[in-house]
């Protein structure tokens, strides 16, 4: 594993110094937003990662109750700080790309305020497992929470988007993609594809260090054993 | 005796324990009227923004107090000693789920159609007219409230945190019922098409269904010891 | 051209957010280690 994370964080390097290149000096600049559009390119692959950070955590929540391998509990455990933080991206570079843009720095934008309720359910379950302690309890607690927290985001995306059908606003995210010259969907992809390997040099690294955590854990049993 | 009447024996278990204590509806309703009351301070008395926020109040004054019966849920049980009792009992897990579940269900309702009168005179509301439509909704989104609560209140009452575990997990998961129940009974009072109102009540019965089968089939992992 | 100030933010916070993430990883992960050599110290003294 250590081998893997060093190869893939020497390729995310190289990734990311080209996917800057593309980003900065490739791809157009956008005739109505200007320069600020370039915040998208890192906007939107954030939300990739953080949806598929979520659900991994769902994924491994279910396989861990089937399973009881405390190996998938702590991908899950990894995994949602891991889509914590990308959402916790997406929801700053959202309002600082929306300002200069549309003159706003909130919408209640069904995608927007889904992705705001979504870093409200992990952020609950990463309190949750800073609240159980390490025992097998906490595992289950956290998993039985992950799923239902998961089956929820699309009735908050459907609620959301009900919500302002009935409430008239000005379209102000429409036609992301429609317009999008072939050079920045070149780019977007290229982010994508960046973000993906960004995932996962992040949830090796996490892992590592929940592997150890699990090596004090044992050694600290064995010398409780010990002393007895 | 069959299933059903092994849930209801549970429902009914709680519905005496509080009918003996009085403490938990007591203190939802006192902490409801409360909310009702204090939200009407941010109004001049009679301005039409009192009649746009009510729906938001009301559910407001709904959820907070819902929030305190559902921690008291587990807490006596725990406290007491009773839960043990309760998972060696010949029933099977779902069952206990359900049985609280119900027991929860109906204290909320109760709370709720005891703080409605008083909503409706200081709010000075028309409600008659659609007091049938505005049950419906009350009870469903208590359903679905409920279901969700139940579950993580017996996950809430086994952390460090208790009290404030509950809220932090369920207003997130429970913001579609919240949603949905406000403005359902926003168009009931501003008497839109009725579509509209059907429209969310879809919502909030797809919650529901959803939501009960999924806390009951995922309740036995939370009690397992 | 005036809205730099804005795209500067934006990116400066991901990557303020990013290396704050990894930095805390590395800290913890230093941690357990530190602790790991310490009880590999005691359970050899014992």
């Amino acid at each position: 594993m250590e081998r893997w994370t060093k190869w893939l964080g020497l390729l995310l390097l190289v990734g990311m110094i080209l996917n800057l290149y593309f980003i900065f000096i490739y791809a157009p600049i956008e005739k109505t937003m200007g320069i600020v559009q370039k915040i998208f390119y890192f906007h939107v692959p954030s939300a990739f990662a953080a949806f598929l950070a979520f659900f991994v955590v769902a994924l491994f929540s279910v396989a861990f109750l089937m399973k009881r391998n405390y190996f998938y509990d702590r991908i899950s455990y990894a995994s949602a700080e891991i889509g914590v933080m990308f959402t916790t991206i997406v929801l700053v570079t959202g309002p600082i790309w929306a300002k200069p843009a549309w003159n706003t720095w909130w919408s209640w934008d069904p995608r927007l305020t889904t992705t705001l309720i979504l870093w409200f359910i992990y952020i609950g379950y990463l309190v949750l497992r800073d609240f159980t302690g390490e025992d097998e309890r906490g595992a289950r607690f956290a998993a039985v929470f992950a799923i239902v927290g998961f089956v929820d985001v699309p009735i908050v995306y459907f609620s959301i988007r009900w919500w302002r059908t009935i409430h008239p606003q000005p379209v102000l995210m429409g036609g992301e993609g429609s317009g999008l010259a072939p050079k920045m969907l070149f780019a977007l992809m290229f982010s994508l594809a960046v973000f993906l390997i960004l995932y996962f040099y992040l949830l090796l690294t996490r892992l590592r260090l929940e592997k150890a955590r699990m090596d004090v854990n044992e050694m600290k049993k064995a010398i409780a054993l010990q002393e007895q | 005796m069959n299933y059903l009447g092994k849930i209801l024996a549970i429902a009914y278990k709680d519905l005496l324990h509080e009918y003996r204590s009085r403490e938990t509806i007591t203190t939802m309703m006192i902490f409801s009227f409360l909310v009702v009351v204090i939200f009407n301070f941010t109004f001049d008395p009679g301005s039409s923004y009192a009649l746009e926020a009510a729906p938001g109040i009301i559910w407001v004054a709904f959820t907070f107090s819902g929030m305190l019966g559902l921690n008291r849920s587990f807490i006596y049980e725990i406290d007491k000693g009773c839960f043990h009792g309760l998972l060696l009992s010949p029933v099977d897990r779902g069952a206990i789920y359900l049985g609280k579940m119900i027991g929860n269900i109906i204290f909320m309702t109760i709370v709720e159609l005891l703080t409605l009168p008083l909503f409706i005179v200081l709010f000075n509301l028309q409600f008659s007219n659609y007091l049938l439509q505005l049950l419906v909704i009350i009870v469903l989104a208590t359903i679905g409230f409920a279901a969700v609560g139940t579950l993580f209140s017996a996950i809430a009452v086994n952390t460090k945190a208790r009290e404030i575990m509950l809220p932090i997990l369920l207003f997130p998961v429970v913001v579609p019922v919240i949603l949905s129940a406000v403005n359902a009974t926003g168009s009931l009072l501003r008497s839109d098409d009725w579509s509209q109102v059907f429209a969310w009540i879809r919502i909030l019965l797809a919650f529901d269904v959803i939501f009960v089968a999924i806390c009951y089939a995922t309740f036995e992992y939370v009690v397992e010891e | 051209m005036e809205n730099l100030g804005y795209l500067f933010a934006g990116y400066a916070v991901v990557w303020l957010l990013l290396f704050g993430y990894m930095f805390s990883i590395a800290k913890r992960q230093k941690q357990l280690e530190k602790e790991i050599e310490l009880l590999k110290d005691l359970k050899s003294e014992n």
